[in-house]
């Protein structure tokens, strides 16, 4: 390995918000892990116990196809990081085997030393959990676009779906508040944690088929699914590919506005539904906090970005078993 | 709230979809993963041998006791292969007002049929709406309904829906048959003024062809007199998922399916994967159906959206 172990975070893109001294606070807690040419760092299916920032050599990462044999997902190098949604989710399985083209060095970080620092609300674990919720996000994006590639590419009639319609439901008259602690994402949350996330949104009740944006256009506010549902999708004329459905504890339009890019999908009532709608600037002050109410809303994100990203990498793996079937059928 | 399974393909030894896998059916009665709620309210299955006498005919087990403990079944399975095989797990709200018996084990098939069915969901206030879904049904099938299940109810609309339910469907005619059966409880419940969330997983095997429908009318709309009355269900899609390759067994350490598309001739469809580790299933997306047939000895599986 060439340089220290700091040196090495420091040129890691993860760390890079990190002053000298959260570098070495964070290094301290780091163990040192060399693997021969062909051992597994970590295997798909096995239980996440941390996540690894690869000092020397290359790791290649690959998924499991249903039926039987391997994709190659990525090919990754020094200063980057692998198997790093042990840091997001408890109880997650790896989603990919990585293993050493070569002799391979890398830092392991070990999930529990991690929950520690963030319980602790130290700066720089703190720092290192938006940057991995920013690094889900991108990582989401360039799934869907590879998605999107292959359908347009070759796009089969099951995949698309009319626009919802249909007469929708009165809007519903209940006391939204009194419901957020039921929803899979505050129930870590406090009272007052609650109170004060409510404090920065408004409440909208959009009817089914109703459209809160547009694929390419700036979001105007993140949401969170109170009831009902939303639809993130790719419109194609008059139908949709469904990429995701956002159901009650669900965020939409987050990481755009986190990354300041565009929507990567329009998002559609597919239910009459109710959501928080956040002021994005104070949705935006929330997540760069340094208190316990950031740190809720953090590991809500993420856990939200995670399970999207699931979702994606699903989607994209049916999209080609289901062209390799199609091309069998043709043959 | 149920888990179910659909096989088709090469022949299976029954004992390895329902006992043998870490997270099979019958281990899912008591042990789901993906599930808060037990499913300890009967067991039944249909299975399709074309080796056997009358290969067209399916054949069925079903007891409204807990399969874990059932030694008869066990001891069926582990000496039963079959080519298809449709299974369901019971699970109902923890009340003395549910009605546990045979009648009410899933899969529905009625005499003379070519077609099962299971569910895996529960229509809200189904009770209330049978009168405006008997129009619906045909009267050879509404006279067959014998037990008290809205899953039932679904069954005989399926049949109503059919061309002719005594012959095999042809794949456009059994998915329009239950897109149809979709629209018109939909319809029903609008004009009931049912607008809670209500769970419509559908299960449906022929012994040629399998189909597993992921769908939720009013997905994610609870009630909102109190939220001590939300049910888990009304939070989540209940999940659907399938594997196909060719053949499902024990390989490299762990159950799944090997041989790849290339080489598929089974397919396999559950409420959830029959082992802990999913990497070889897919997921069904929601409002979502996939389905399968080996006809022609090519694979042909299809994911449509349901609108």
């Amino acid at each position: 390995m060439k340089g220290s172990i700091a040196e090495v975070v420091a040129a890691a893109p993860l760390y890079r918000d990190l002053a000298a001294d959260e570098i070495a606070e964070l290094a301290a807690g780091l163990e040192l892990r060399r693997f021969a040419a062909g051992e597994a760092l970590m295997m798909q299916g096995a239980d996440s116990d941390g996540a690894y920032v690869i000092a020397s050599g290359v790791v290649d990462v690959a998924a499991r196809l249903p039926g039987g044999g391997e994709a190659a997902i990525a090919d990754l190098g020094p200063g980057d990081m692998v198997g790093e949604m042990a840091l997001l989710m408890r109880g997650g399985r790896r989603t990919a085997t990585a293993r050493a083209r070569g002799e391979v060095e890398a830092l392991f970080t070990d999930r529990r030393y991690f929950e520690a620092a963030l319980h602790l609300l130290r700066p720089a674990s703190l720092k290192v959990l938006r940057r991995l919720g920013l690094t889900i996000a991108e990582r989401l994006r360039a799934v869907r676009a590879r998605s999107r590639a292959l359908v347009n590419a070759a796009p089969d009639d099951g995949l698309f779906r009319p626009l919802p319609g249909g007469e929708a439901h009165p809007p519903a008259d209940f006391k939204v508040r009194a419901f957020l602690p039921i929803l899979p994402c505050l129930r870590d949350f406090s009272a007052a944690e609650i109170d004060a996330l409510a404090a920065a949104a408004r409440i909208e009740q959009p009817p089914r088929g109703v459209a809160l944006g547009e694929e390419g256009e700036a979001v105007d506010a993140p949401r969170l699914v109170v009831r009902g549902a939303l639809l993130l999708g790719q419109r194609h004329g008059e139908r949709l590919c469904q990429l995701d459905i956002l159901g009650p504890g669900r965020f939409a339009g987050v990481a755009p506005v986190l990354e300041g890019a565009p929507a990567g999908a329009a998002v559609i009532a597919v239910e009459d539904s109710t959501v928080l709608a956040f002021d994005a600037a104070r949705f935006t002050a929330l997540w760069n906090g340094t208190d316990r109410l950031s740190l809720r809303l953090l590991e809500a994100v993420n856990a939200d970005l995670v399970l999207s990203l699931n979702t994606a990498s699903n989607h994209l793996t049916r999209l080609n078993a289901q062209a390799r079937v199609r091309d069998l059928a043709r043959a | 709230m149920c888990r179910a399974m659909i096989y088709l393909g090469r022949p299976i030894l029954i004992d390895d979809l329902l006992f043998r896998p870490d997270s099979s059916l019958i281990n899912q009665a008591y042990m789901p993963r993906m599930l808060h709620m037990l499913n300890l309210a009967g067991f039944g299955m249909m299975a399709w041998d074309k080796a056997s006498h009358d290969p067209e005919a399916p054949y069925r087990y079903s007891s409204p006791t807990l399969p874990v403990f059932d030694r008869n079944l066990k001891s069926l399975a582990r000496k039963t292969q079959a080519d298809c095989v449709l299974a369901h797990v019971r699970g109902v709200a923890y009340s003395t007002t549910v009605n546990i018996s045979d009648q009410n084990c899933h899969p529905f098939h009625f005499p003379g049929t070519k077609v099962a069915l299971a569910h895996n969901g529960d229509i809200y206030r189904i009770g209330e709406m049978k009168g405006t879904l008997r129009a619906h049904l045909k009267d050879e099938y509404a006279r067959q309904i014998a037990g008290s299940t809205d899953s039932e109810w679904l069954y005989a609309l399926l049949l109503s829906r059919l061309p002719d339910p005594r012959r095999e469907p042809a794949r456009e005619e059994l998915i329009t048959a239950v897109e149809e059966v979709i629209d018109i409880v939909r319809r029903t419940r609008r004009h009931h003024g049912v607008d809670i969330s209500s769970s419509c997983n559908l299960f449906i095997a022929t012994g040629e062809q399998i189909l597993g429908l992921r769908y939720c009318f009013d997905f994610g709309r609870f009630r909102t007199e109190s939220p001590a009355q939300v049910h888990e269900a009304n939070l989540s899609y209940l999940s659907l998922w399938f594997t196909l390759g060719r053949e499902y067994g024990f390989h490299d350490g762990e159950w799944q399916m090997v041989g790849g598309e290339a080489e598929a001739t089974s397919a396999l469809i559950a409420s959830e994967p029959l082992s802990s580790n999913t990497a070889t299933w897919l997921q069904v997306p929601e409002y979502s159906l996939v389905h399968a047939e080996t006809r022609g000895g090519r694979p042909r599986v299809q994911v449509r959206a349901v609108g």
